[in-house]
């Protein structure tokens, strides 16, 4: 058995051990270089505590055995090898779990807030902290398809926070959340789609908002809750009698599209802002396009095979993700044209429904699937995932996770078509 | 001299013994003859004997005429003759001529000899075998007609004669031999006369002959012979291939070398074979005695491996001939048939098809399962955007699906609990229309789902209908012309239906089995199966009334189907599917459909191609522009075919079957008219359970992408993607 010479560092620097190359034997596997890294540091520190470890070679992580995944990158066996070692995260744990009325067919996280719409056409609003429900808005006659916060730069002080939803009801309506009161109320009823209104997209100035529907095309729209001045909004307003006024109250104002791009054959599935101007849009028509919203023009186009469910973007390591119909995650990069794959996530096996990069980690994403798992991936290791998540006995439909760095504590809201939302720590 | 003397002596000696001999012998062949089985009985008593012997001597009377006649013939003859001085001349003739006459033949002198008379019956022949002592040796002469007793002197000599002895009693024919001249050698002569004077001298008579001889050499009379020439003894070459060349082979030559077939081989002597075989090769007591207890076809050696110190200890092979024998067997009862082999690469005999992977994309894995119906779902449809999935159920309910989610939206329930036939979406992208058959009805539903302004401008299009008199007027016309029964039509105003959905109920005399629209929108054609001729029935949405486009049906009619861009209505009955031209009001083309029960039929978007789909576990695919009998018939399902469809984008087909399965496969037709259409099967989806012999009922692909949904008898409804 080939002797393989390896060199250990890491960055999280309470787990140093000295940059001294060791030989191995091309055999061994994760959990024997761990158990040499624990046997290093008591050899430094009688007092150091066992600790599990990943381990990085050449950019992916060291699932099988170590001569095995050499042979597989091409590397040489002669040469010293630079391994990284980092403390292995722990799998999540199952908190407490969420009961809805209906199927959920989306949901988002704020600071304090969870936002969920569901099939019995209510926007429902949930406290973070103590679970319970604050708010429901019925203005929709038909499923909710996405909800997404509109954040104000006000922050938190702000005593109102502002929300969109999509419907199959070929509308979106924006709601005004009251904290104190915890009122939910219609402001803008935006009407303009001809079918059901698929996914929604805040930009990052939020001021506008796209919407993607299954009549193709993609919408923009004014994310703000003046009533535009001298126009048609303001019209209805001051035109309106006292019974169509209380009208306006229940179902909001009128608003139609600031801009229509077409250029879809299929159903707009997915829809994410790059930044302030550039929107990417995936599809059931197989691609994935890049849209200058400034001028309402299609800059590129990113080709697949199989219809797009969901994409994300990571402003982290400019990259793409997006969840297919042929159970398969696949990156992209924005830049690049025609059909160049950076690399396959392959470990579901049914339609991967909703996609989700970490907001503070380059490396993670969360995804999750109709074979009732959601999965957490580190992109440099493609054939396995970090860990799958068993809480579900049906389909999962949408999720939204968020990673606090100060409290390295991870809040995942991961949603089951089965009125059931899990939160897991 | 002397010695000449005696050689002839010694050879008429001999002669006399011959002629001597020459009788017996004779009569002794003569006996052999006649009567073998003679000798045979040896130990019998002497009477037996006897009586036999004079049967015998009678025979060998009548045979040995001739010899009686001759001058040396025995003695018995001259006893006769002198016996009784009668001498019959009839000669060697069967004496039955004389039968009839007073006579039995002529004496020498010429005096007929009458015929003792004889008038003895039965009785008095076996009173004188009884009592006359001399009657087993009393012989009757043919010729003379007389009995006579034999002497014992006649007894012995027939004795004799049948022991193969001489003829005499006196002759031993084993006498010792008394050589004449001694074999031993003597020394001194015979005579003691010296030799005469003249036996010194040569011979003159020798002497004159030789002289004349050399006389005629010298005269030239005479010549030597001469040598033998040498071309004999030069070698003969011969034109080995002359006749190879010259001469082509007959046709039985030629069948015989055909016909050649090489000894079989033997098997080479191996290790086991030496006379000091290795000793892994040498048998342990064990293995000998199995050796010895088992059939010898069995044996693995013929022989026991045997060591020996020397190859000079080696005792004779002790089965070495019935080895040859075997051998022997082998080479001639070698069968002389001819085997006909043909060498056949199996690989060779499957069609050079491409692989299933390089013909992506192609549904593969079930994506989605739609759970809901509370009885087993006999027809689904997908409408023309490809966002909602209708299906119908046994217990009469009708439900809407978001095929993204599975999510069913809409649940149309007051149709009754008659099982749901057939459901089918508008084709036309400007209504929002569902058309559902049940019992004897159709019913057009408006689900209400989509875009708002097409499903409310569906409703205000119907309800604008108005009727215009003359074509009612036409109607009733027409129906007393054809003497059918024209459908009437019904529109649904108001109440629990109407909130449901449904807007118009058109009722038929029986029960609708099958509805399906035209590409266009407008048109509706069903199936009511029955006897009559009213099995087909055309609708028109738009002006809201019905036909019987045909006046006669030939057999049941299982499933219609209109063409998606001529005006051709495909019918098919159960084992024929016929084209009708509708403009023309004509039959254009009759399939066959080579099966026994159509079930299901589909159409290619291009118009050129059909699937047909039988119950006999058949489906096959017809070129219409190429033959009225499928173009290839596949038989991929184990039981019945329910339901085939075709892809309206993607070269796909499929068909679903009893077995539950459905089948996929990729079906490319060509622009290019001289291309046959290429088909692969590609995928076998599974998941779908059988419940009470019932598994895929229906199936259809979504309209934009390679997904297929299928229904079937376990109540559920599946998504492949």
């Amino acid at each position: 058995m080939a002797q393989i010479q390896v060199k250990f560092f890491t960055q999280q620097k309470k787990y140093e051990v000295s940059e001294a190359p060791f030989s191995v034997l091309g055999s061994v596997s994760g959990s024997d270089l761990c158990d040499l890294i624990n046997k290093l540091r008591l050899e430094q520190d009688d007092e150091s505590e066992k600790k599990s470890f990943d381990f990085i070679v050449n950019g992916e992580f060291l699932r099988s055995s170590l001569l095995q995944h050499i042979e597989e990158k091409g590397l040489s066996v002669e040469s010293v090898l630079p391994v990284e070692y980092f403390e292995a995260k722990e799998s999540p744990e199952l908190k407490s779990s969420l009961s809805e009325n209906d199927w959920i067919s989306g949901i988002q996280l704020n600071k304090q807030h969870i936002l969920t719409g569901t099939y019995d056409c209510s926007v429902n609003i949930w406290c973070r902290n103590s679970e319970t429900k604050l708010a429901t808005g019925l203005a929709h006659t038909e499923p909710i398809k996405s909800i997404a916060w509109i954040p104000s730069f006000g922050g938190e002080n702000d005593s109102n926070e502002k929300l969109a939803s999509t419907s199959q009801d070929q509308k979106i309506v924006l709601w005004d959340f009251d904290k104190e009161k915890n009122s939910l109320r219609p402001k803008f009823s935006c009407k303009g789609h001809s079918r059901s209104v698929e996914s929604i997209a805040v930009n990052s100035k939020h001021e506008t908002f796209a919407s993607g529907s299954w009549d193709c095309t993609i919408k923009l729209w004014s994310a703000s809750y003046v009533p535009e001045k001298g126009g048609l909004e303001d019209e209805q307003i001051s035109s309106a009698s006292k019974k169509k006024r209380a009208k306006l109250e229940q179902t909001g104002i009128s608003r139609v599209p600031q801009m229509t791009v077409a250029g879809h054959t299929e159903v707009v599935s997915g829809l994410v802002w790059i930044d302030n101007n550039q929107l990417c849009s995936g599809s059931w028509d197989h691609t994935l396009r890049l849209w200058d919203m400034s001028e309402g023009k299609e800059t590129s186009q990113l080709r697949g095979t199989k219809a797009i469910l969901s994409v994300d973007y990571s402003k982290l390591n400019q990259t793409l993700v997006t969840g297919n119909t042929d159970r398969h995650v696949r990156l992209w990069d924005p830049r690049s044209t025609g059909s160049v794959v950076k690399s396959n996530l392959t470990s579901h096996h049914g339609w991967v429904t909703c996609v989700k990069w970490c907001k503070t980690n380059s490396n993670l994403l969360v995804t999750g699937s109709l074979d009732n798992l959601v999965k957490m991936w580190d992109i440099r290791s493609t054939k396995t995932p970090l860990f799958d998540l068993t809480a579900h006995t049906d389909k999962v439909m949408c999720l939204d996770w968020h990673k606090s760095e100060v409290s390295k504590n991870k809040i995942w809201n991961l949603f089951s078509i089965n009125c059931n939302l899990f939160i897991f720590k | 001299m002397k010695a000449k003397k005696r050689q002839f002596l010694e050879e008429n000696t001999s002669l006399s013994l011959n002629q001597e001999s020459l009788f017996p012998s004779k009569g002794k062949l003569d006996i052999d003859d006649e009567d073998s089985s003679d000798e045979s009985v040896v130990e019998s008593s002497d009477e037996e004997v006897l009586e036999k012997e004079t049967e015998y001597f009678n025979k060998l009377q009548a045979k040995s005429a001739q010899t009686i006649e001759k001058p040396y013939s025995s003695d018995v003859d001259d006893d006769v003759s002198d016996d009784e001085d009668l001498r019959n001349t009839v000669g060697n003739i069967p004496m039955e001529w004389y039968e009839n006459f007073p006579h039995i033949g002529y004496d020498l002198d010429g005096r007929t000899i009458s015929k003792p008379i004889r008038n003895q019956d039965e009785l008095d022949k076996f009173l004188d075998k009884m009592e006359n002592k001399n009657y087993w040796r009393t012989v009757h002469d043919k010729q003379t007609g007389r009995d006579h007793v034999l002497t014992s002197e006649e007894l012995q000599l027939i004795q004799r004669l049948k022991k193969g002895s001489f003829y005499t009693s006196g002759i031993d024919p084993h006498e010792p031999y008394v050589d004449f001249f001694t074999h031993e050698k003597m020394i001194h002569p015979v005579t003691n006369i010296p030799e005469h004077k003249r036996s010194f001298t040569p011979s003159i008579i020798e002497k004159r002959k030789v002289g004349k001889l050399v006389h005629a050499i010298k005269m030239g009379w005479l010549k030597p012979r001469k040598p033998k020439t040498d071309e004999s003894e030069e070698p003969k070459f011969y034109d080995l291939w002359e006749e190879t060349e010259s001469k082509t082979p007959t046709n039985s030559e030629l069948a015989r070398q055909k016909m050649a077939i090489p000894a079989p081989k033997t098997q080479l002597p191996g290790h086991e074979a030496s006379y000091n075989p290795p000793p892994e090769y040498l048998p342990s007591q064990e293995e000998i005695d199995k050796w010895k207890e088992d059939d010898e076809d069995e044996r693995k050696l013929d022989f026991i491996p045997e060591k020996f110190d020397s190859l000079r200890q080696v005792p004779q092979y002790p089965t070495f001939i019935q080895e040859r024998f075997s051998r022997c067997l082998d080479l001639y009862l070698c069968p002389r048939q001819r085997k006909m082999k043909v060498m056949v690469n199996p690989e060779e005999l499957i069609p050079n098809l491409p692989k299933p992977k390089d013909l992506q994309p192609f549904p593969t894995f079930q994506a989605l399962c739609y759970k809901g119906h509370k009885a087993m779902v006999r027809t689904i449809s997908v409408d023309s955007t490809g966002q909602w999935l209708a299906s119908g159920s046994d217990d009469g309910i009708i439900r809407v699906w978001e095929v993204a989610t599975s999510r069913c939206l809409r649940e149309i329930t007051t149709l009754g609990d008659q099982p749901v036939k057939c459901v089918s979406w508008c084709p036309n992208k400007s209504v929002c229309l569902l058309a559902v058959a049940l019992e004897n009805k159709i019913v057009i539903i408006n689900p209400s789902i989509g875009d708002k302004l097409i499903y409310s401008a569906t409703d205000s299009l119907l309800q604008s209908f108005q009727p215009l008199a003359d074509e009612e007027t036409t109607n009733k016309q027409e129906s007393e012309k054809s003497n059918a029964v024209i459908p009437p039509w019904k529109t649904v105003e108001t109440g629990l239906p109407y909130q449901d959905g449904q807007r118009l109920v058109i009722t038929h005399p029986k029960d609708v089995s099958k509805v399906t629209w035209h590409a266009k929108g407008d048109y509706l054609a069903c199936v009511v199966p029955g006897n009559g001729h009213a099995q087909v029935f055309l609708h028109q949405l738009t002006k809201q009334r019905s036909q019987t486009p045909f006046t006669k049906c030939k057999g049941a009619v299982q499933s219609v189907l209109f063409h998606p861009t001529r005006p051709f209505l495909f019918v098919a009955t159960q084992q024929y599917v016929r084209v009708y031209n509708l403009v023309k009001q004509q039959l254009t083309k009759k399939l066959m459909a080579n099966s026994k029960w159509i079930s299901s039929l589909a159409i290619h978007p291009g118009g050129d191609n059909l699937l047909v789909g039988s119950y006999d576990c058949r489906l096959s695919w017809f070129d219409m522009d190429l033959s009225t009998k499928p173009y290839k018939t596949m038989r991929y399902h184990k039981r019945a075919i329910r339901s085939c469809c075709y892809h309206p984008k993607y070269p796909l087909f499929a068909s679903g079957g009893d077995d539950g399965n459905v089948v996929v496969s990729h079906g490319m037709v060509y622009s290019d008219l001289m291309q046959n259409p290429l088909i692969v099967p590609v995928k076998v989806l599974k998941g779908h359970k059988v419940e009470r012999n019932l598994g895929v009922l229906d199936c259809c692909f979504h309209p934009h992408q390679p997904w297929i949904f299928s229904s079937a008898a376990d109540k559920t409804i599946r998504l492949f993607t």
